[in-house]
This record gives C-alpha cells, sequence and structure tokens, in this order.
C-alpha cells in the first residue's frame, strides 16, 4: 500500500464522513431522512454541470502552470458552492411541503426523493446519462508525480472541512441548542410548549446539512474525477445510514462508527487493501453488501434487547 | 384503438401487482404502524418460488395448467408467508413497540441482506417464467386473481371473528390485550397473510412479464408503500383503487409519452406519487385528526 | 383586580369538535391579569381540550382567543408559549434524561431569543451553563436545588409536577395553564403545591387557570370558577355562587357536596 493509495482512502473516507455528521444532525431533529444519498448526487451533478459551463473542453487536458490551476481552483469552488446552494434549496423546499408528513412516511418520502434524483439525472445525457461523466483535472492531477500532491491535497481539505463540521456541531452541542436537541428526542411536545419552535429548528437543520451533502458531492466529482449514476443509488447510501444509526445519536459516536464501517466496507470491496488473497477478496466483495445488511439488523436487534434488559433493571430499581 | 385497449389491460394487470403488493403492506402497516421495508424481498422470493414450482410441477400436473398455477401460487404464497413470519420473529419482535427508527433500520437491513444473500446464491441474472398453456389471456388471469384474492381478504377482515380481532388489534393494542386478544399471535398472522399476497403477487409479475430477477422488487416495492398510504392504510377498496389506478396511469404514460420523455417514466411516476403522498398523507378518505395529547 | 381593563385571555365562542364528538361548544371566558380562575367539571367534559385549544395544539373550529387584545387562535404552541401562555400538562411531560437546570433554561432562552439562524451562530460562542445562574433563581422560586447526576426522570413524582411549574416560570409566563397538578400527590405533597400556588400568585401577578377536582382547594385560592358540562360553559363566577348553583350540583357535584357547602 503506497502513501499516495493510503490518502485516497483516507479523501474517500473524508467524503462519507461529511455525509455521516450531516445526517447524524439531520436526525437528532428527529427528521429521519433516508434519502441523503440524493442530495449528495444532486450536489455531484450539480457540480458536473457547472464544470461543463466553465470548462467546456473537458476531460483530456492537464492543468500546467500557476495561472491554470488557480483557475482550477475557482472552477472546484464554484461548483461546491453551486452544489452547497443547489442542495439546500431543494432540501429548503421539501421542508415546506413535508411539514405535516409524519415520521416513518418522511423517511420513504426522502429515500423516494433520491430515487426521482438519481433516475432523472442517469437519463440527462448532458450530464453522461448512464455512462456518467469524466471530469477534467483542474488543479493538480494523478499523472506522474503530481499524484502524492494530488492526494495530499484532497485529503487535507477534506480533512480539515470535517473538523470544522465536527467542531461546529460540538459548538452546537454546547449551546442552548444543545438542550433543545437533547428536549425533542425526550419530549417534543414539551418542547414546543417551552416556546421552541421546532418545525423551523428542524427546517434550518435540515436545509444546512443537506447543502453540506450536496457540497460533498461536488468535491466527490472533482475528487475521483469519474461520476456514475450507481454512485448515488440506495445501496451506496447504506453505510453512511448504517453510520449513523449505529453511532447513537451522539456526534463522536457516529463519527467512530462510520470510520470502522468505511473501513470494514471498503476493505471487503477491494481484498482488505491488498491484504487478502484474490478468490477471498473477490468472495468478500461479492458478499460485502449482504454483510451490511446483516451487521445492520444484527446491531440494531442487540442493541434493542440490551436497552430492554436495561429498562427491566431499571424499572426494578426505580419502584413503582 | 387496438392499441389503446392493449395499454389499458396492461395497465389494469400491472395495477394489480401494485394492488395485491400494497395490500399485504397495508396490512402490516395498519396492524402494527410497522413500514414493513423487507416487503419487496417478500415479493421477490414469492416470484422465484413460483418460478421454481412451476418448472418442478410441469410433469405432475400434466392435467390442466390452470390448477398448475394455482399450486404454484399457493406454494409461493405459503412461501413467503413463512418468510414474512420469519422476518417478523428475527428481525422485528426483539423491538418490541414496533414503532420509530429502530425498526426502519432493521427492516432496510433485512431486505438488503436477502437481497444480496440470494444474488451470491442464485445469481443476479433475470430468469424467464416458463410458458404456460393458460385458456385465457395471462394479463386477465392476473385480474381474476387480484379480484379473488381482494374478496377473499375483504371478507377474512370483516366477516370472520379473527378479522375482527385483527382489526381490534389495529384500532388500540393494550385494550385488545385487556380482552383476551393475543396479539402475538395474530400479529404473525398478519405477517403471515401479507407476505402471501406479496407472494402472489410476484406470481402474478411473473406470468404478465415473463421476466423476474432479483431485484425486482426494489420499485415496486416503493411504489406500493405509496398506494398503501394513499389508499388510507388498511382500506382495502381504497388500496384496490390507488393500485390500479397506478398501474394504468404507468402503462399509459409510457405507451404515449413522446421518446424523449418516456425515459423518465420512472421520475415521473414517482414524483406524482409523492406529491399525492404530500397532499393527502392520510390517504384519500383519511381524516386529519390530531393526536390527543 | 381591574375589570374595565382588556382581559388578559379572552376565548371567545370557540368550538372543537372531535370526530363525531362536540368537545367544546361556543365557550367564552376571559382571564384578567393576576386573576386565578378555576376549571371544573365531569371528566371527559372538555377542559383539557380548552387548554389545547388556547396553547395551539388544536385549532379552534370557530370563534377566537385572544391575549392582550391579540389574536391568537392560529399560532403555534411555541408562539403561544413565547407570547406568556405556559402550561402543564396532565401527566408530567418532562425532558427525563436533562437536569433540573436545563428545564428552566430551555423555556428561558427559546423564549426571549426564538431559533433562528442568527440566534444559533450567537449562541455558537455561548455554553448553556452560562444560564445557569437565573435558572438556579426560577427553581429557588419553587424550593427546588440542582445536585450534579440528578435528571429529572429520577425525581419523585410530587417533584416533577413541581419541575413542569419550573418549565412554566422560567418562560417568564404572564399566564398559566395547569392540568390537574395535585392528581396523584399525597395529602401533604398536595397541599405544599396549594400554598406554592397561592404564594405565587400573590408575589409575581401570574393569572392562573388551574383544571381541579379538589373542590376544598378551588374554592379557598380562586377568585372564580368556570364549570364546564359536556363542553359547555355552564356557570362562570364567584365560588359561592357557582358552587350554589342547581344546575352545577346537578351535573357534577352532586347532593352531598351541596350539604356540605350550604
Amino acid at each position: 500500500m503506497t502513501i499516495g493509495l493510503l490518502l485516497y482512502y483516507v479523501s474517500l473516507l473524508g467524503i462519507t464522513l461529511l455525509l455521516v455528521q450531516s445526517l447524524n444532525l439531520i436526525w437528532r431533529v428527529r427528521l429521519f431522512s433516508l434519502g441523503h444519498h440524493g442530495f449528495f448526487g444532486l450536489g455531484a451533478y450539480v457540480a458536473v454541470m457547472v464544470t461543463k459551463i466553465l470548462v467546456p473542453k473537458g476531460a483530456g487536458q492537464l492543468p500546467v502552470g500557476l495561472g491554470q490551476r488557480l483557475e482550477g481552483l475557482g472552477v472546484v469552488a464554484a461548483s461546491v458552492l453551486a452544489g452547497f446552494g443547489t442542495a439546500f434549496s431543494v432540501a429548503w423546499v421539501m421542508g415546506r411541503f413535508f411539514r405535516r408528513v409524519r415520521g416513518d412516511y418522511f423517511a420513504v418520502a426522502t429515500l423516494i426523493f433520491a430515487e426521482i434524483i438519481r433516475g432523472s439525472f442517469s437519463n440527462i445525457s448532458y450530464v453522461g446519462g448512464g455512462l456518467g461523466f469524466e471530469a477534467p483535472y483542474l488543479v493538480l492531477s494523478r499523472v506522474g508525480e503530481e499524484r502524492i500532491l494530488y492526494e495530499a491535497f484532497y485529503s487535507t481539505a477534506l480533512l480539515m472541512v470535517n473538523i470544522l463540521v465536527f467542531a461546529i456541531v460540538r459548538r452546537i452541542d454546547g449551546s442552548v441548542y444543545g438542550l433543545y436537541l437533547s428536549g425533542l428526542k425526550e419530549d417534543c411536545i414539551a418542547l414546543e410548549h417551552s416556546g421552541v419552535d421546532v418545525v423551523s429548528l428542524q427546517s434550518m437543520l435540515f436545509s444546512w446539512c443537506c447543502g453540506l451533502a450536496g457540497a460533498a458531492g461536488a468535491m466527490f466529482l472533482h475528487f475521483t474525477t469519474l461520476v456514475v449514476p450507481g454512485d448515488f443509488s440506495f445501496v451506496n447510501g447504506l453505510p453512511v445510514i448504517l453510520a449513523v444509526a449505529m453511532g447513537g445519536l451522539h456526534s463522536s459516536g457516529c463519527v467512530m462508527a462510520a470510520a470502522f464501517i468505511y473501513i470494514v466496507y471498503e476493505g471487503l470491496k477491494n481484498g482488505f487493501f491488498g491484504l487478502l488473497e484474490w478468490e477471498y477478496a473477490a468472495m468478500a466483495s461479492d458478499w460485502k453488501d449482504a454483510i451490511l445488511g446483516l451487521i445492520l439488523v444484527v446491531s440494531v436487534v442487540s442493541l434493542a434487547l440490551r436497552g430492554r434488559r436495561r429498562q427491566v433493571v431499571r424499572r426494578h430499581e426505580e419502584g413503582p | 384503438m387496438r392499441y389503446l385497449a392493449d395499454q389499458v389491460l396492461n395497465g389494469l394487470s400491472l395495477g394489480c401487482v401494485y394492488a395485491l403488493l400494497a395490500i399485504g403492506f397495508a396490512m402490516v402497516f395498519g396492524v402494527l404502524k410497522l413500514l414493513n421495508f423487507a416487503h419487496s424481498e417478500i415479493f421477490a422470493t414469492g416470484a422465484f418460488i413460483g418460478y421454481f414450482a412451476l418448472r418442478w410441477l410441469t410433469p405432475d400436473f400434466a392435467g390442466s395448467p390452470l390448477l398448475l398455477l394455482l399450486a404454484a401460487i399457493m406454494i409461493a404464497g405459503s412461501g413467503a408467508g413463512v418468510l414474512a413470519m420469519i422476518i417478523e420473529k428475527v428481525a422485528y419482535r426483539p423491538l418490541r413497540d414496533y414503532r420509530g427508527e429502530g425498526v426502519l433500520l432493521t427492516a432496510i437491513g433485512v431486505s438488503i441482506a436477502i437481497q444480496n444473500i440470494g444474488i451470491q446464491f442464485f445469481s443476479a441474472h433475470a430468469r424467464g417464467y416458463p410458458p404456460l398453456e393458460l385458456p385465457f389471456p395471462p394479463k386477465a388471469v392476473a385480474v381474476v386473481i387480484l379480484v379473488l384474492s381482494f374478496l377473499l381478504l375483504y371478507g377474512l377482515i370483516h366477516w370472520t371473528s379473527l378479522g375482527l380481532e385483527v382489526r381490534a388489534i389495529a384500532e388500540d393494542l393494550s385494550t385488545s390485550r385487556l380482552l383476551g386478544i393475543s396479539p402475538p399471535r395474530l400479529v404473525t398472522l398478519t405477517f403471515f397473510v401479507g407476505g402471501f399476497f406479496a407472494g402472489v403477487a410476484g406470481v402474478v409479475w411473473g406470468i404478465v412479464y415473463g421476466v423476474i430477477h432479483l431485484q425486482m422488487g426494489f420499485y415496486p416495492g416503493l411504489k406500493s408503500f405509496i398506494i398503501a398510504v394513499i389508499g388510507s392504510i388498511g382500506d382495502l377498496p381504497g388500496t384496490f383503487v390507488a393500485g390500479i389506478g397506478l398501474g394504468l396511469l404507468e402503462c399509459l404514460l409510457a405507451a404515449y409519452l413522446p421518446p424523449p420523455i418516456s425515459a423518465y417514466r420512472d421520475p415521473l411516476t414517482l414524483s406524482l406519487l409523492l406529491a399525492l403522498l404530500v397532499w393527502k398523507p392520510h390517504g384519500i378518505l383519511g381524516s386529519s385528526e390530531p393526536e390527543k395529547v | 383586580m381591574n375589570s374595565d381593563a382588556t382581559p388578559l385571555l379572552d376565548v371567545r365562542g370557540v368550538s372543537y369538535r372531535f370526530l363525531g364528538v362536540q368537545a367544546l361548544s361556543n365557550v367564552s371566558a376571559a382571564i384578567g391579569r393576576g386573576e386565578i380562575l378555576g376549571l371544573i367539571g365531569p371528566n371527559g367534559s372538555g377542559k383539557t381540550t380548552l387548554l389545547n385549544v388556547i396553547t395551539g395544539i388544536y385549532r379552534a373550529m370557530s370563534g377566537c382567543v385572544l391575549l392582550e387584545g391579540r389574536d391568537i387562535t392560529h399560532l403555534e404552541p411555541h408562539a403561544v408559549a413565547a407570547g406568556g401562555v405556559m402550561r402543564t400538562f396532565q401527566a408530567p411531560r418532562l425532558f427525563s434524561r436533562l437536569g433540573l437546570l436545563e428545564h428552566a433554561i430551555i423555556p428561558m432562552s427559546a423564549v426571549s431569543r426564538p431559533v433562528s439562524l442568527s440566534s444559533l451562530v450567537c449562541n455558537l460562542g455561548r455554553p448553556w451553563a452560562s444560564f445557569n445562574r437565573a435558572a438556579t433563581e426560577v427553581l429557588r422560586r419553587v424550593s427546588l436545588t440542582d445536585a450534579t447526576g440528578v435528571t429529572a426522570g429520577s425525581l419523585s413524582y410530587g417533584q416533577k409536577r413541581t419541575l413542569e411549574l419550573v418549565r412554566c416560570l422560567a418562560g417568564s409566563p404572564k399566564l398559566l395553564l395547569l392540568d390537574e397538578p395535585t392528581a396523584g400527590l399525597n395529602r401533604k405533597e398536595t397541599e405544599d403545591f396549594h400554598s406554592l400556588l397561592g404564594a405565587l400568585a400573590s408575589s409575581s401577578g401570574i393569572a392562573i387557570l388551574v383544571i381541579d377536582h379538589d373542590i376544598e382547594f378551588i374554592q379557598a385560592l380562586c377568585h372564580r370558577l368556570l364549570v364546564l358540562v359536556n363542553g359547555k360553559l355552564i356557570s362562570n363566577g364567584p365560588p359561592e355562587r357557582v358552587l350554589a348553583d342547581p344546575q352545577v350540583i346537578d351535573s357534577y357535584l352532586g347532593e352531598g357536596l351541596r350539604n356540605a357547602v350550604g
């Protein structure tokens, strides 16, 4: 495993962590969105469109010289902003319409929405349709000597963004808004009657977090330079959902769970980074989704059983 | 004109599948308020069991293809029902209150697990349903099957004491328990019946479309969820109508939309359904009664 | 009590219907600043429903609710709360895993700075513990003290009821709506609670509407009584008059009490 490859995986983990952190916050305001990958895809496709408009010549040419690289950086920044803005706006509109929709309906509604996004974009030939889109190298390239720089650039950038998001969420937790979130988990009605505008809080956080997912999508495009509609399918969004579910409703818990799941999932996908024999690697890759599903079931069920046992014990301690 | 008639028949038979699927889904949701995500896999499993049943039974049932079909449906339905019961026992029952995010997540996990384990053992390629020499066109048979199933279920729910107990549980779980009704037994039954109809839907899909594959459940499952909600969950006639309506809509859209737009048939249908869900979150005939505080 | 001034809360001709049941029919009542009203009536007569309509959980199907002259009929519960109307529930609604101070801080900050992006950003730099002093003050008014590790879930039932009161008071309310606040409490706890309410009313001028079945307490504490039967308001006036009203006695109090009241 070379440094370059390691940094590559770190970057991918960084993207995943952004999605996990944003979805975690959404779940903490009791919006159990299952369609986060939809906003991820939306951001990526918006980035594709921005890139096509700003860089008409497309993939093939490598950036040379500081001028071109800075221009490329501008394009990247523009597409990230566009991805964020579009996802934010769509989430905001969705929030307005879905106000009256109850909990589990909301979950499936978001799932359907994500499917609509994927289904629509995979038919638009402008963004590559079913075959996907190859983005040009804009700032650095993966060719030859520049490879290490490329991976270092993206992994550092993503790491910093993640740390920033993490810090902001920590600050939120320490403020009264953190109390609101805890209160929301306990009793939404009591919270409402304490003067907290729960719907606005939900709408606000939903928009910002979905926007973040969109930005992550744009970053994903420029990092991997090749996206296909399958990248934004529900199955690919599953590790994120699993991480958030397993991490409980803490910010740090889900980050660790995400890292763990990511390593397991990506590991399964490519024979644990080259450690497994070829046949086992192939088998692991085939079974990775099934294993993911089973992990999900086992972890939720065991958590529930443990919770029930604890409840019984607590009831004995507290008395009638 | 002939073309339109064909499309309408297509739509009706597709609608039958959707309605059957939605009814099975609505049963579980109506009684337990549980979104059985794994319903789509039960549907696919039913289709596959039917496939194998048809292949293995043909020599024995040389008498009447109709009987053969009936046998396949019974076997597929029962198999799917049993699978549903197993899923309930293993993945849902430990999460006793059946509500909330936990159940949704396990359901997703079960769905993904079944789908992918299935792919490992049966491979993802599509299989063709063995053609049956039926006295009537398969699509017409599908409609008949649906109507019969619907009547059967309606009768079960509304005219038997068992159905009464199920309806009682749907109303109020704790009171029913006090009255001596045993929820666990009935829950198992509900899952079986819901799974049974999903299995039947799978076989119907097989004979109407001729092709099945392991991931066939995803889209129909999503749509059936919305249909169940639009049909006001548990209101059988409403679900029936909504399912047929969707089938007709899809086929007519596929037939009459001009080529550039026709590729968007699925996103369009989903968007329409989503809009309906938002507009009428309690179903066509539902009331928006606020929860008591 | 200045009965000429605009009433604090004015309920005018409010009706509400559940599927098949007319829960409230044309109910009208007014509460003035600093008044203490008792709301009595048989179970299921619509008392809690009236509270739910006032606080905005249910939207009145006819009629309106005015707070200091402002129409609050269509406001959401959080807006009604921020407007100065705080309520408790028949079964205490608390945040079981949060501590006592937090129960005071949440309404305190929510009422003074409603949820918005700017308030979120401003609060990023401000840990919630900075509200502790003010929160402790509120706890002191009801004789509760915070201790580390004590969560609402671990409190006794009586303390839980008191904590609900804290949640209300922390929001600087003008009007308290209390739904059977002493149900389930023993004799001593009930008396303590009643004297607490009396003290609060006289010291802070908060108006109180309390639903209760304890006629002795109601008589002693309240300036006026409202009697709700089957969704209709059948009596509204000072306790002596209301409790002697034959209609009230027939539909709610019963003969035994008539002899006791005399």
